[in-house]
């Protein structure tokens, strides 16, 4: 929220799709909600193209978010929007509440995932994983290298699962999975602070960079799921495999 | 800030709101007065109706204690547990073990229950208590009452949601909202303590098991998981006790009671009496009277809970399932909320006690809350209570059937509703001006494994070249919990409404298993996927293949075009052996063959557009 530019209501002056009063000039005003919803009549306002699963839980777009403002705010929007509250009005005020009960629900399910958020920046920002692939080459050798180890391990552990020697391998094999993945969450983190810092300096035009950076992510997202897909095939194995 | 703005008042409100609890064994109604729940009183002065129907009472048809009456000395007319059959087809019933005195028929897949020579559906059945409520009400209250919240275990799918609503409209009730019953018994748990924090609700009904997970907070009851099973409860437990009388009985007088409709009806009608007296008492006396005969057995609580254990076990499961859903521990709930006769029992406590180390709250009417709940939560939609909101969620996901008889998940369970999922639909075939459309409920990966929701069918679409057609078609889960389907033409923009009719059609033994068997089934539901998805691969390109290979004989020497259509040969061979390996080895060869010529024709496709601009 830092750096959010505050201009919006002054360019742009909504009113209320059936009342007409001027959404921003009351009293909840510079407020999240001054655009969703009027105070004045009641009703929940159409969604407007420009509005995402950030803007409707007044933020912009970035992840550090705090999970206890959003809820907050979650929970405020829903009072204001839920179908609950409008049993009583006519069809259309009706059908203005479930469409955005039902995007305010989205946006908060995504938004509170750090996964879920992630891949809805990604797809906002234009970043496909397929075109990435193409671009960047495949997953970096080091990973493959621990899933051929992992195949290896397997063959070994088949053959003799209650050998120490085994059983050592096995942990030591574990560790540098969890350190690995452990690595890459700690990358993702600062990728996405760097995003966070960098989005609305206006001085320089940055949007670039900050595409740079997402994509770094989404390469970063890769491997995190090379290596969870490893991780749930050991799972499965462990599974068979007793006193491990 | 008041909510209640004039302006767009639909009508004004005709008469007090009221909460329904429609049991499979007893039913109440409750409205709010002063704030404060109030369970209205039946005819006979009781807070309980049985949900039962009698049709050929001494003054014609019957229903409530009446009816309970004459359960057992006329088990032909009389029908009771009708909403185990709600919403459901014939095929489920036959596949749970489920037996009932009273006859049930087939009709078109559907469930029809016999009674002289009529045949009613659990609908209508269920439509009549609901008109007996309707009526209790209006005597109570002294005024015409048509406006209600009617309750259903949390678990129940789209069709058992829409088969009560139909039933409520039937009986002549504008239904305003079907909501939760775990969620429903939070709100009446949450009105005056204005507890905060996080709180399960274990509700053993007479016929389902509802387990779900609440955060509250100012007001707010969020679900933030819910799981279940949709045929367990209480009956389940008189039919443990009937299982050993009927073996008794057959010893000693050589008779089965499933083939005496009669002696059945009296055999579970006693048993549903001895449990209720063995949650107060450590023994007690079954009596059945027939025929001039009497059997009699002391019974021990100890041996009534061995016996009830296996049944008690079922209910672990979807309460861990819902606390790995929610991402908690047992630890982090503040508190956990019984509901539901049978939780009198102690053996159900300390089966609770037991899953989640902490002793239950036992200081409330396990019978009542529900209703009370169904009231508040009318008080909320009539505008008279700000203060608290409900916020529920799906309790199974939703899902479309994709090639090859996969289901792509569209709305995962928990999600909070009202939801809304779009999917964008396109033509296999070039000019194909219809796409079929099924809609699927539950965990599981294949079609077959699932409830089936809905077939429908989007029709008019214009006649393109394959995949030119764009049709986006929107998926809302309302707040009742109920799917609506609509359709548009992105290229055209024209609208289509379609009615989702439930299609009762799979068999239901399977809903109480989708989210266990989900599970322990995912690994060859996975081996299944990837053959249909390497499959899918497969053919795709075969189609393509097979389009351009007429004009490969112009632009490749015969040798290659002749490899080609060996390959395709390979291929198409290895899909009819379903090896998932052979047919990525052999598509992947089909790709390489077909390399240059792809390369070819996109050159030529290129050259040709640049002549004509």
């Amino acid at each position: 929220m830092r750096n959010e530019p505050v201009v919006v209501a002054v360019v742009f002056q909504p009113k209320c799709f059936r009342c007409q009063v001027l959404l921003s000039g009351d009293s909840l005003a510079r407020d999240f909600l001054a655009h969703q919803f009027c105070s004045s009549c009641g009703l929940v306002q159409p969604l407007a193209a420009e509005e995402n699963y950030f803007s409707v839980l007044g933020e912009t777009c970035r992840f550090g978010l705090d999970p206890e403002v959003l809820e907050k705010r979650f929970y405020r929007a829903s009072r204001l929007f839920h179908p609950d509250r409008f049993s009583n009005s006519d069809s259309a005020a009706q059908a203005l509440s479930l469409s955005r009960m039902s995007f305010l629900n989205q946006a908060y399910q995504t938004l509170k995932n750090p996964e879920a958020l992630r891949e809805y920046v990604f797809k906002r920002e234009g970043i496909f994983q397929e075109s990435l692939a193409q671009k960047t080459g495949q997953i970096p050798i080091e990973l493959i290298e621990i899933a051929e180890g992992w195949f290896e391990l397997q063959d070994e552990i088949l053959e003799e699962a209650d050998s120490l020697k085994v059983q050592k391998k096995l942990r030591e094999f574990l560790e540098t999975l969890q350190e690995r993945k452990a690595r890459i969450d700690e990358k993702i983190l600062s990728l996405e602070k760097k995003y966070d810092e960098r989005k609305y300096d206006e001085k320089n035009d940055d949007s670039k960079f900050s595409l740079l950076v997402l994509e770094e992510m989404a390469r970063e997202v890769q491997n995190k799921n090379y290596l969870s897909s490893i991780e749930k095939n050991r799972d499965r194995m462990t599974q068979n495999v007793t006193s491990i | 800030m008041s909510l209640q703005y004039k302006f767009f008042k639909k009508t004004e409100t005709t008469g007090p709101i009221v909460g329904i609890d429609l049991g499979t064994t007893n039913s109440l109604v409750a409205i709010i007065e002063q704030g404060r729940p109030r369970i209205l009183k039946s005819r006979d002065g009781q807070n309980l109706v049985p949900s039962i129907v009698c049709f050929a009472g001494p003054q014609g048809p019957c229903v409530g204690t009446r009816a309970k009456q004459r359960r057992v000395i006329d088990v032909q007319n009389t029908v009771f547990s009708v909403k185990r059959l709600l919403g459901r087809s014939f095929e489920d019933l036959k596949n749970s073990k489920v037996q009932l005195p009273y006859e049930v028929v087939e009709q078109e897949g559907l469930i029809q229950i016999r009674v002289g020579d009529q045949t009613y559906s659990a609908i209508e059945i269920s439509a009549l208590i609901l008109r007996e409520l309707k009526e209790m009400a209006e005597k109570d209250l002294g005024v015409p009452v048509s406006q209600a919240v009617i309750t259903v275990p949390a678990y129940f799918n789209d069709s058992q949601r829409q088969a009560t609503r139909t039933a409520g409209r039937l009986a002549g009730w504008d239904v305003l909202r079907i909501i939760n019953e775990p969620t429903a018994a939070s709100l009446a748990y949450g009105l005056d303590r204005k507890k905060e924090g996080l709180i399960a609700v274990y509700d053993l009904g007479g016929g389902t098991f509802d387990f779900s997970i609440l955060k509250l907070h100012e007001g707010i009851f969020e679900v933030l998981a819910t799981s279940g099973d949709t045929s367990l409860g209480g009956d389940d437990l008189d039919r443990v006790i009937a299982q050993v009388a009927a073996q008794e009985i057959e010893k000693t007088w050589g008779i089965c009671i499933f083939d005496e409709p009669k002696l059945h009806a009296a055999v579970l009608d006693s048993a549903e009496r001895l449990k209720i007296k063995l949650s107060t008492e450590p023994q007690a006396l079954m009596q059945v009277i027939w025929k001039g005969q009497t059997y009699e057995r002391k019974w021990t609580l100890e041996e009534f809970e061995v016996l009830a254990q296996p049944i008690l076990e079922r209910t672990e499961k979807p309460c861990l399932q819902a606390l790995k859903d929610a991402g908690l521990q047992a630890s982090d709930l503040s508190d956990v909320i019984l509901v539901g006769g049978p939780t009198r029992l102690h053996g159900v406590r300390q089966f609770v006690q037991k899953i989640f180390g902490r002793v239950p709250n036992t200081s409330l009417h396990p019978d009542e809350l529900v209703a009370q709940g169904a009231a508040i939560q009318a008080d909320i939609l009539s505008g008279n209570n700000q203060e608290l909101l409900l916020l529920d969620v799906v309790p199974l996901s939703l899902g479309l059937e994709t090639y090859g008889g996969i289901v792509s998940s569209l709305i995962p369970r928990n999600t909070r509703i009202p939801t809304v999922a779009r999917e964008v639909f396109t033509t296999f075939a070039d000019f194909q001006t219809g796409v079929d459309i099924h809609v699927l409920q539950g965990e599981r990966e294949k079609v077959q494994d699932n409830r089936s929701l809905a077939h429908f069918k989007l029709v008019g679409i214009e006649p393109l070249p394959a995949g030119m057609a764009r049709i986006e078609v929107k998926f809302l889960v309302d707040a009742d919990g109920i799917l609506q389907v609509s359709a548009k033409d992105l290229r055209t923009g024209v609208e289509q409404s379609i009615e989702v009719r439930p299609s009762y059609g799979l068999s239901d033994q399977e809903v109480q298993k989708m989210l266990q068997s989900g599970l322990e089934n995912a690994e060859s539901d996975l081996g299944f996927r990837r053959l249909t998805e390497v499959r899918n691969e497969a053919e795709r390109i075969l189609r393509v293949t097979q389009k351009n290979l007429p004009q490969a004989d112009q632009v490749l020497p015969p040798a290659e075009v002749e490899t080609i259509r060996t390959v395709v040969t390979q291929v198409q061979e290895e899909i009819q052996k379903k090896d998932v390996r052979g047919i990525q080895d052999a598509t992947a060869r089909l790709n390489q063959v077909t390399l240059r010529l792809a390369e070819l024709l996109i050159k030529e496709t290129i050259s040709r557009s640049i002549k004509q601009s």
